[in-house]
C-alpha cells in the first residue's frame, strides 16, 4: 500500500516538475538591467538625502558635502 | 505510518537531487525551461518535506510509540504543546525541522526573486537544492528520523526541557539558521552569475536582518532558559553548544553591516561574500557540536550521533566550492569606491567587522581546542570561562565603544576638527557619568562601563537630538513629528541606533552580573522548608530541584 502511494505521489510530482520542459517559458521575466538601474538610482537618491542631513547636522564639512553631492548627481545622470 | 513518512522523505531527496542537476544544466545550456523545472523541483521537495513533517507531528499527537522519536521524547501525559515540540528535542527531528524550514524559505525566495534576479536565482536554486540534499541525506541515511522503536516504552521529555523558553528557543534558532542558508545561496549565486551590481544586497538585506534578529532572540531565550532552570551556573557558561549559537550571530552582525555598506557604497564586497559563506558554515557547526563532534556536551543529549562526519564533509564541500567560486569570479569582488581615509564611516565599518571576526576567532578556538587536543594528542585540555571572559570580553567593549565613534564620522573621509566638535558632548557626558559613579563608590567596573557604554549612548542621543532639530528647522515640522519622521525616513541608520542601544543595555547587564554576583549559602534541612533572602522566598523541593522564588538578585 505504501509503495503504491509512493508511486502515485512520485508520478504526480514528476508531471508537475516536468511540465515546464514541454511548455515555452513566458518572456515576462523583466530584464535585470532595468531593475538594476531603478535600484541603483533609488540608492543614490537615499545617499543624497543622507548627505544633506549629515551636512545640516554638522557631521561633514561644506567642502566634502559639495564634492560628494556632485559625485552622486553625476552617478544619478 | 513510519514507512509512509520515510517514503515521502526519499521522494523529497529524489526531487532535490533532480533540482540540483537541472539547475546546473540550465545554467550551462541557458535553458529557461529547465530552470523553471528546477524551480518546480524545489516546490516538490517542499511538499514532500511538509508531508513527512505532518506525518511525524500526527505520530507525536496520537502517541504512536512505534516510532523511536516519539517513544524517546514524548509520553501520554505530556501537555499537547510539548508533544509537538518534542520534534526538535530529537537529533533527527531537529534536523528534519531545520531542513523543512530551508525548503519553505527556498520556495518563498524562488517566487520573490525569480523575475528580477533571474540570473542569480538559477544558481541559488541549485545551491539550495544541494543544501536540501544534505539535510535529506542526514534524516534518511545518516539518521532515520522515522526509525521504528524496538520497544514501545515511552521516555517523555525531560522536566528541564518542558519550559516555555524551550518552545521558542529552537524554533527561533532554526529560523535563523535556515535564513542564513538563503542568504548564502543568494550571495554565492550573485557571484557565480557574475552579477556586476550591488542591487542584490538590497534584495537579500531583509533576509539577513530577519535571520540575524531571530538568531539573536534565540540566544537570549536560551540564556533565559539556562538562568531559569538554573543548572548551568547562570545565563551563559561559554558551553560549546551556547557558543555554537553565538558564533554565527556574531558573524551575521558583521554580515548585515557589510551588506549595508556594499548596498550604499559598493565597498566591502569581498567581506560580504566571505561573511555570507562563513555565517552559513558556522550554522552547520552547530549540529557538529551538539551531536558530539567535539566532546560530549552536558546541554543536549545528542552524543554518540553519526551526524558529525556528514556535517564535516559538507562543510568541506561548501568551503571548497565557495573558494573555487571566489577564485573564478574574483574580478567581481573589486570594491567600486574606496574611502579616501580609513578615518571615515567606511573605515569604522571595516574596523567593526575586524573586531567581530576577532571575537569569533577567540570563541572558536576556545570551543574547539579541548576537543582537538583530546582527538589528536589524546590530552585533556580544559578551557575555563576565564579564557572567554578575558579575550572576548574586552574586545566586545572595544566594539561597543566603536558604536559611538562611527556615527560621528562622514562617508569617505572625516575632518579631525569636525570629529572633535561632534565628540565633545558624548565624551563630556560619559566622563561626568564615570566620575559620579566613582565618587559615589558604586564600583570601579561600573565606572568603566559608564565610560565605555555611555559614549555610544550619548552619541546616539546627540544624533537623534540634532537630526530632530535639523528637521524642525529646515522642514518646519513640530519636534515630535520631526523625531518620528527622522527615524522613519532613515530606517536603516536610525533603526540601527535602536539596536545599538539594546546592545549597550545588554553590555551593562553582562558587566553588572559578571563582576558583582551575589552568592549566598543557606541551609534548609527539610523538604518544603523555605528561607527569606533579600525579599525572595527560597524553597527546597528535592524532587523538583529548582527555585520557586521570582525576584532576581543580580
Amino acid at each position: 500500500m505504501v509503495y503504491l502511494i509512493g508511486v502515485i505521489l512520485f508520478l504526480g510530482a514528476a508531471l508537475f516538475v516536468g511540465y515546464p520542459l514541454f511548455k515555452a517559458e513566458s518572456k515576462k521575466e523583466a530584464t535585470e538591467t532595468n531593475q538594476e538601474t531603478q535600484v541603483n538610482q533609488a540608492v543614490i537618491r537615499s545617499m543624497l538625502e543622507e548627505l544633506e542631513l549629515d551636512y545640516e547636522m554638522g557631521n561633514i564639512s561644506e567642502e566634502d558635502c559639495r564634492e560628494l553631492d556632485a559625485k552622486y548627481r553625476a552617478e544619478l545622470n | 505510518m513510519a514507512d509512509l513518512g520515510y517514503t515521502t522523505l526519499i521522494l523529497a531527496l529524489v526531487f532535490a537531487v533532480y533540482s540540483a542537476i537541472a539547475s546546473a544544466v540550465s545554467v550551462r545550456n541557458k535553458s529557461p525551461e529547465l530552470a523553471a523545472s528546477a524551480r518546480n523541483g524545489i516546490i516538490a521537495v517542499f511538499i514532500f518535506f511538509t508531508l513527512a513533517l505532518e506525518i511525524m507531528l500526527y505520530a507525536l499527537i496520537t502517541n504512536d510509540f512505534d516510532i523511536k522519536l516519539v517513544a524517546l521524547h514524548s509520553s501520554e501525559d505530556m501537555p499537547f504543546i510539548y508533544k509537538l515540540t518534542a520534534l526538535y528535542s530529537d537529533k533527527a527531528g531537529s534536523l528534519m525541522f531545520w531542513g523543512w524550514l530551508i525548503s519553505v524559505f527556498a520556495v518563498v525566495l524562488t517566487f520573490q526573486k525569480r523575475r528580477a534576479f533571474n540570473g542569480i536565482m538559477r544558481y541559488a536554486t541549485g545551491i539550495l537544492s544541494i543544501i536540501l540534499v544534505f539535510f535529506l541525506v542526514l534524516v534518511t541515511i545518516g539518521l532515520d528520523v522515522f526509525e521504528e522503536s524496538p520497544t514501545s516504552v515511552m521516555s517523555g521529555l525531560g522536566q528541564t526541557y518542558q519550559h516555555t523558553a524551550m518552545l521558542i528557543h529552537p524554533l527561533l534558532l532554526f529560523l535563523g539558521f535556515a535564513g542564513f542558508a538563503i542568504v548564502f545561496a543568494f550571495a554565492l549565486g550573485s557571484l557565480l552569475s557574475g552579477h556586476n551590481s550591488n542591487d542584490w544586497t538590497g534584495a537579500i538585506r531583509r533576509w539577513a536582518l530577519f535571520s540575524w534578529c531571530t538568531l539573536g532572540i534565540a540566544n537570549l531565550v536560551g540564556a533565559w532558559w539556562a538562568w531559569d532552570v538554573g543548572n548551568w551556573g547562570g545565563y551563559w557558561a561559554w558551553d560549546p553548544v551556547e557558543n555554537a549559537g553565538l558564533m554565527p550571530w556574531l558573524l551575521a552582525t558583521a554580515l548585515v553591516h557589510s551588506i549595508a555598506i556594499q548596498h550604499k557604497r559598493g565597498y566591502l564586497k569581498p567581506w560580504t561574500i566571505l561573511l555570507a559563506v562563513f555565517t552559513f558554515v558556522f550554522t552547520l557547526l552547530s549540529p557538529f557540536i551538539t551531536h558530539g563532534g567535539l566532546e560530549e556536551s552536558p546541554l543536549h543529549g545528542f552524543n554518540n550521533s553519526p551526524v558529525p562526519p556528514y556535517v564535516l564533509s559538507f562543510i568541506i564541500i561548501i568551503l571548497a566550492g565557495s573558494a573555487g567560486a571566489i577564485a573564478w569570479r574574483r574580478q567581481y569582488l573589486v570594491n567600486e569606491a574606496k574611502p579616501q581615509s580609513l578615518i571615515s564611516r567606511e573605515g569604522a565599518f571595516l574596523f567593526t567587522n575586524l573586531i567581530l571576526v576577532l571575537i569569533v576567532l577567540f570563541v572558536f578556538f576556545g570551543t574547539i581546542i579541548p576537543g582537538l587536543a583530546e582527538d589528536l594528542a589524546n590530552r585533556e585540555v580544559a578551557i575555563e570561562r576565564d579564557f572567554f571572559d578575558r579575550t572576548a570580553g574586552p574586545t566586545l567593549l572595544v566594539l561597543v565603544f566603536l558604536m559611538g565613534i562611527c556615527p560621528l564620522l562622514g562617508w569617505r573621509k572625516s575632518s579631525s576638527a569636525l570629529f572633535r566638535h561632534n565628540a565633545i558632548f558624548p565624551f563630556l557626558a560619559s566622563s561626568i557619568a564615570t566620575m559620579v559613579i566613582l565618587i559615589s563608590g558604586i564600583g570601579n567596573w561600573y565606572a568603566l562601563a559608564a565610560l565605555v557604554c555611555g559614549f555610544p549612548l550619548f552619541t546616539i542621543l546627540q544624533e537623534w537630538f540634532r537630526g530632530t532639530r535639523t528637521r524642525h528647522r529646515t522642514k518646519g515640522e513640530n519636534h515630535l513629528l520631526a523625531f518620528l519622521l527622522l527615524i522613519w525616513r532613515n530606517r536603516p541608520r536610525y533603526g540601527g541606533f535602536i539596536v545599538h542601544i539594546g546592545i549597550i543595555l545588554i553590555t551593562i547587564g553582562v558587566i553588572g552580573s559578571s563582576l558583582y554576583p551575589d552568592d549566598f549559602m543557606v541551609n534548609v534541612m527539610w523538604a518544603g522548608g523555605s528561607v527569606l533572602l533579600l525579599g525572595a522566598i527560597i524553597a527546597f523541593w528535592p524532587e523538583r530541584q529548582r527555585k520557586v522564588s521570582t525576584p532576581r538578585l543580580a
